[in-house]
């Protein structure tokens, strides 16, 4: 039960005849199996609730004042990554709501 | 109604119950931030009355993606997470690890280091059930005992801290042997704990092993059978306690435990009681395992000498430009196993842990699963709590020891 469900989860393979598949560890709304190679790794911006957004290159580079990170990973793949113009922003750790970083 | 008038609550059924009545179950929300989940496990449980009529884990809530991690750190590096898993048993992770990746290298661990190893991961052992006797008997109210266990699981936690500096996240051992060598006083002061400890199991027993309380809510309470228990893949000493006499360190002997001389204990309820009956007898045999490895214990290296896996000691770097070379290697980009997939099954104290790692030839694993026993064991918590009653489900969850860290990973 748990072994299928965790496969799932992780790499995205579904089994047939399994009484209760779905995601065991992460939450039901994520997006993409993060164990799978092609997933990229660390940055993972993280909307938490009432809209408040964590982009953690976005946050690092406002604090050092360099560029987005070693990755150069935009996102998109999560839910909740509204557009473009937040990243390029450095919307940091508030979001709308404020501009501090 | 009383415990005793449910009988076996799983024969009633909802008719008997209620006759005409029509009731609607109550589904409630336990956990994940409540103490007697014993971390944040969360459960969605339907209730008939005082009665769970079905009962979901939630998990998660502790995801770290170690494997992940893991998959983009170096091999030795990888030390560092695996003690953070199972956070009360540290060793037996490290253990796993080490073992599968020096599987895989195929390196030699020098004797000393092994019974050293044995030593520790049964002093974690003992440390461990410690733990589960006085948390498990704390759900049920008895407050002593926790107080008691904790107390001796200092002196174990002291040991530890002697040995590697930290009394947590111990991150001591290392593919091909240990990080350094014990300290001298180490052995005296295992010998002088060991001398002192199944005195004080003997306490516990007489503390609490009598009491009707304690009888009368474990004693038949919470019964996985032997076939429900092997269809769930529970492993460890909750299968033992259900009548399977499966223990790894037996069928599967690792690190020399087929040299030991200790006994599985197997009950055949299947009950909370045998449970946790269980965990104590199994304190004692390692307490004779611990003895028998202090007491082989020689003189002589506690890592692999081969360079290419273990670092050359301070004194060649001085002298020798290839132990420079060799230094320099392991500690910029590590030892690069060769192509292949291993899995390595080590009995923590828990059930079977076992890491599978596959190399595709570089210092880093490719692919890392970690066959994690609290998971697992948190099947065999639906069959074994629903037709019980709630009150139940909390030593339930108690006597399969879970930690969360494990769980989740």
């Amino acid at each position: 039960m748990f072994m299928e469900r965790e496969v799932y989860d992780m790499f995205g393979v579904t089994f047939e005849g399994h009484p209760d598949l779905r995601r065991l560890l992460l939450p039901e709304d994520f997006d993409g199996h993060p164990h799978r190679k092609d997933f990229p790794l660390g940055e993972t911006p993280t909307l938490f609730n009432e809209g408040r957004f964590l982009d953690p290159a976005a946050f690092r580079a406002g604090l050092v004042g360099g560029d987005a990170g070693l990755t150069q990973w935009k996102g998109g793949a999560r839910k909740g990554t509204t557009s473009e113009q937040e990243y390029g922003k450095g919307a940091g750790m508030h979001g709308k709501e404020s501009g501090k970083p | 109604m009383s415990v005793k008038d449910l009988g076996n609550a799983a024969t009633v059924t909802r008719e008997e119950r209620h006759g005409a009545f029509e009731t609607k179950y109550m589904r409630l929300n336990v956990g994940p931030q409540h103490p007697s989940t014993h971390g944040v496990l969360r459960l969605v449980v339907d209730l008939d009355g005082e009665q769970i009529v079905a009962l979901k884990p939630q998990i998660g809530y502790l995801h770290t993606g170690f494997e992940k991690t893991m998959e983009n750190r170096t091999y030795q590096q990888g030390i560092t997470y695996t003690n953070r898993m199972d956070y009360v048993t540290g060793f037996t992770h490290d253990l796993a690890y080490a073992l599968a990746v020096e599987k895989l290298l195929d390196a030699r661990v020098p004797e000393r280091a092994q019974r050293l190893r044995v030593a520790l991961v049964e002093l974690n052992r003992i440390a461990s059930h410690l733990i589960f006797v006085g948390t498990g008997l704390l759900d049920m109210g008895a407050l002593t005992p926790f107080f008691y266990t904790m107390r001796e699981r200092e002196q174990v936690l002291d040991l530890f801290e002697m040995v590697c500096g930290v009394r947590m996240n111990y991150g001591y051992f290392r593919v091909g042997g240990l990080y350094r060598d014990v300290p001298d006083e180490f052995v005296p002061a295992t010998r002088a704990f060991l001398d002192s400890f199944p005195k004080m199991i003997d306490q516990y027993v007489r503390l609490f092993g009598n009491n009707d309380i304690f009888l009368q809510r474990t004693k038949g309470v919470g019964i996985l059978p032997k076939e429900t228990a092997l269809e769930h893949g529970l492993t460890g000493p909750s299968l033992r306690a259900s009548g399977v006499p499966i223990d790894l360190r037996k069928t599967v002997p690792y690190s020399g435990y087929e040299d030991y001389d200790f006994n599985v204990p197997t009950y055949t309820e299947g009950d909370l009681l045998s449970r946790l009956r269980i965990r104590i007898d199994e304190m004692r045999e390692s307490v004779k395992i611990v003895r028998q490895a202090i007491d082989r214990l020689e003189p002589g290296p506690i890592r692999d000498p081969d360079r290419r896996i273990s670092l050359p000691p301070r004194s060649e770097l001085e002298n020798s430009m290839e132990a420079v070379i060799f230094h320099f290697k392991l500690v910029t980009e590590g030892f690069h196993p060769p192509r292949g997939e291993v899995y390595v099954a080590t009995e923590s104290a828990r059930g079977e842990l076992g890491y599978y790692i596959v190399s595709d030839g570089g210092s880093m694993p490719y692919r890392v699963k970690i066959r994690v026993p609290s998971l697992i064991n948190l099947q065999s918590l639906e069959p074994m709590c629903v037709g019980g009653l709630f009150a139940d489900m909390v030593m339930n969850i108690a006597s399969l020891d879970p930690v969360l860290g494990d769980v989740d990973k």
